[in-house]
């Protein structure tokens, strides 16, 4: 599946420039249900997929936007490499540029770092329907702003990304998860002891009392790792904390019945001290972020706000300080200035802070 | 001037005679200017005293660090105002429960991993200048290191900023979080060369220390060759913590220079720095053995004590300094390559080296494709620094032509204007104002830097006209 759209997508973006229609870029949708709501046509790149240049040796590969991330490991597991990042994937749903647009992390992202760490360079239309490269393929490059860093996590309101230019890394040698029986603030103290010591720590899930560790890379590091610190070697589907796949995600599941509260993400200091909510909370990055069924809206701003972190609930945009935001606004802008992309980019809500 | 002796105390203004030497340049000493004048705050109040004074009266403001810079970036104005950023110097916290320090923007880059050292921790991006350079001009430089294959530039290291804007707001950016709502303002904010904001602090990730550290030195008689044994490393799967590749000219240099028992006759010698656990260390050193000398090195050496390690890393840091003894004047280039043309470019810069009759030592940061040619001459001889700063741009266009960048991590600055047009389109700079704009509407802030006007590359086609093509068709020209 190759195919080169990105004149058709450029020409749709000036159309709607003459028209004065306004679009949302999508890939798959896989992200949709988690996310604010937006207006205007709906304009995919799911069509213009394909890997456009992969050099294992250069740790660079480059694909167009609808490519399906699947697609994209499977063309990186043939030559011993993985993406240097942990997105979501909504199980095999996922693009490339829904993936970056997003920027997203799973639960490695303390280690392996974010979506954006990985992003080298992007090709892009704005919202004046120009097609513009930023970044490049190599690994560093200073020359002008970094725009393909800010298209990580625009949620496609700066325009539409055509080819995006990754940094990948060699697989693990080995892969292994231990399990401890740990309440969450023991758990979150051995994090911040482990914070100390070189160990291939790759993934951390707290839920209900159960703490699981993801070790991964060479099989000596990993051997000597487990060996340091103990516990119990278990099977676990990484995969699934990733993609919001397991029960703790589902209102009502075996797991428990979470009734009418909502789905909270607190990113906080991983240090910040723990609230035992049982089985209402999870906890991953090593504490760096933490899942939280709750009902009242204005509590968890407040418990969050104390603890130096930010939140936001699955279908509703973050609160952004008035300065942030204004200065968000100007840069959308800079990109689009007619106002032509919508997107879930949390910049249009004005709250009271 | 009198608005700013009342908003700052006399000890931070430098208002004229020989204190206001040291400003004329950052580390690109070859172009100079005495600024109007300098203020060296030592409190963010104070910070926003400036601005708002220069704001008032519509009056330029050229950030600075250490002034160690190597791209002209804080190249002053003659009526404007130089803010030294130094003075802010202390380290605010270092909290190795969250893997973080929180500091001011002059504290140095070295001095941030001496004092998280008693954690076992330390910062891991560390450009050659770390003993001197500050933490400030390294978020404004996004600047690398040896080790940035393995552990990442300064974007990828910095959690959050203080950041105050030309108009006087203060945004707190990041934090010791892993993620931020809305736009990643940080990740524009590194490499911004002090356009957009100014950083009043900075949160810092820290890193556990590797517990052992091995070095390798291989020579080749090739340096086809020594560019192969790199990627076959990586092929491999392994990353090492850095990989540095010398030409003879630069090993001979390093070498009268250091003494760190380089071999001479060598075409190129490649460093390589593994890091792990004991046992992790052994077979990967053990597989970069066999596959360097698969890959035809004549001579491998490998430095597992700290001393031994020190020596071999001195001829590399020195490299510069070296190269400085060996010609009256050097001038460094810092484009960037996909690694597997390596040999090609090299081919093409001899070449050019004959044409130009400079000589050239080329120093290259491997494992990410980062090269610096130096370019030897000697500034008292009418018209060669001209020679050389054409030679220079057309090294750096061939570094486009390939794929790569003008700029790896000096940065653009004032001396690489030029080849911007190389690499940038008409649009694409239309739309790097705009983005400026949006952070400072009056371009007071660092003006004249990074990104050149699309006059000016409208200007420059004539010199850059190849095999009959304009390089932008789509360019007013005046």
């Amino acid at each position: 599946m190759s195919q080169d759209s990105s004149e058709r997508l450029t020409a749709a973006v000036r159309d709607a420039v003459a028209d004065g229609r306004r679009l949302t870029v999508a890939g798959a949708g896989s992200k949709r249900n988690i996310l604010p709501g937006t207006s205007g046509d709906m304009l995919t790149t799911m069509e213009h997929a394909g890997i456009v240049s992969y050099d294992p040796a250069e740790l660079v590969i480059t694909a167009r936007a609808g490519t399906p991330i699947k697609a994209l490991q499977a063309e990186l597991a043939l030559h011993n490499q993985r993406l240097a990042c942990d997105p979501p994937q909504f199980l095999g749903q996922g693009t490339v540029g829904g993936m970056v647009a997003a920027g997203l992390s799973g639960p490695g992202r303390p280690w392996t770092g974010a979506v954006r760490d990985a992003v080298l360079g992007v090709v892009m239309v704005n919202g004046l329907g120009e097609q513009l490269t930023f970044g490049g393929q190599v690994m560093k490059n200073v020359a002008g702003y970094d725009v393909s860093r800010l298209m990580a996590g625009s949620f496609g309101a700066l325009g539409v990304l055509l080819e995006v230019s990754l940094r990948v890394a060699p697989v693990w040698e080995d892969d292994v998860t231990i399990a401890f029986d740990l309440s969450a603030a023991k758990a979150l103290d051995r994090c911040a002891a482990w914070r100390q010591h070189y160990l291939p720590l790759q993934g951390s899930w707290w839920h209900g009392g159960r703490f699981h560790v993801r070790l991964g890379g060479s099989a000596a590091s990993v051997a000597a790792a487990m060996h340091q610190l103990g516990g119990e070697r278990v099977d676990f589907p990484w995969d699934h904390v990733r993609d919001h796949a397991l029960d703790f995600f589902k209102p009502l599941s075996a797991s428990g019945d979470h009734g009418d509260k909502t789905l909270w993400r607190l990113v906080v200091p991983p240090a910040a001290p723990m609230v035992e909510a049982y089985d209402d909370m999870a906890v991953m990055w090593a504490g760096g972020l933490r899942w939280w069924w709750h009902d009242d809206e204005e509590a968890i701003q407040t418990h969050v706000k104390a603890m130096g972190g930010w939140a936001w609930a699955m279908e509703r945009a973050p609160r952004l300080p008035a300065a942030e935001r204004a200065l968000m606004r100007r840069i959308k802008a800079s990109f689009d200035p007619a106002g032509l992309f919508g997107s879930a980019l949390p910049i249009e809500v004005d709250h009271a802070d | 001037m009198r608005a700013l002796k009342k908003a700052l105390p006399a000890s931070c203004l430098i208002t004229d005679g020989p204190g206001l030497r040291p400003y004329e340049c950052d580390g690109l000493t070859a172009i100079r200017e005495a600024p109007w004048l300098v203020a060296l705050p030592e409190t963010e109040a104070q910070v926003a005293a400036v601005l708002a004074v220069c704001r008032e009266h519509g009056v330029s403001v050229v950030p600075r660090g250490a002034g160690t810079g190597l791209s002209g970036g804080a190249r002053p104005h003659a009526d404007g105002v130089v803010l030294g950023l130094s003075r802010m110097n202390r380290i605010l916290e270092i909290d190795p429960a969250n893997g973080i320090a929180r500091v001011e923007p002059g504290v140095r880059n070295l001095a941030i991993s001496e004092a998280a050292a008693e954690f076992g921790l330390y910062y891991a991006p560390d450009p050659s200048s770390q003993i001197a350079c500050s933490i400030g001009g390294n978020v404004a430089e996004n600047s690398g290191g040896v080790h940035c294959l393995k552990y990442g530039l300064t974007v990828h290291n910095v959690l959050g900023a203080r950041v105050m804007l030309m108009n006087g707001e203060v945004l707190e950016l990041g934090g010791p979080l892993y993620d931020t709502p809305g736009l990643d303002l940080l990740a524009v904010l590194c490499g911004s060369e002090g356009m957009l904001g100014l950083v009043l602090e900075v949160t810092v990730a820290l890193l556990p220390k590797p517990p052992e550290v091995a070095v390798l030195l291989a020579a080749f008689a090739d340096v086809g060759a020594a560019g192969q044994a790199v990627a076959d490393i990586i092929g491999a799967g392994i990353i090492p913590a850095g990989m540095e590749m010398m030409d003879r000219l630069a090993v001979q240099a390093a070498e009268a220079f250091a003494k760190a028992g380089y071999p001479e006759d060598a075409a190129a010698i490649l460093l390589i720095e593994l890091d792990g656990s004991e046992t992790e260390l052994a077979r990967q050193g053990a597989v970069v053995e066999r596959l360097l000398s698969e890959g035809g090195a004549y001579q491998i050496d490998v430095a597992r004590d700290a001393d031994a390690q020190a020596r071999l890393w001195k001829g590399r840091k020195s490299a510069f300094p070296a190269v400085g003894r060996i010609a009256p004047d050097y001038y460094c280039m810092d484009g960037t390559i996909p690694r597997h043309r390596l040999a090609e470019v090299l081919t093409e810069i001899d070449s050019l080296s004959e044409e130009y009759g400079l000589q050239v030592a080329n120093v290259f940061h491997a494992g990410d494709g980062n090269l610096h040619p130096l370019i030897l001459f000697d500034a008292n001889k009418p018209g060669e620094l001209e020679r050389t700063e054409e030679m220079g741009g057309r090294i750096l266009e061939l570094c486009v032509a390939v794929g790569g960048t003008v700029t790896g991590e000096h940065g653009v600055g004032v001396e690489k204007l030029n080849q911007m047009c190389v690499q940038f389109n008409g649009a694409e700079l239309s739309q790097f104002f705009r983005l400026k704009s949006a952070w400072d509407p009056d371009e007071l802030l660092n003006p004249g830097k990074g990104i050149p006007t699309l006059t000016r590359c409208g200007e420059l086609g004539g010199m850059h006209v190849r095999h009959g093509e304009l390089p932008f068709p789509d360019l007013e020209r005046f």
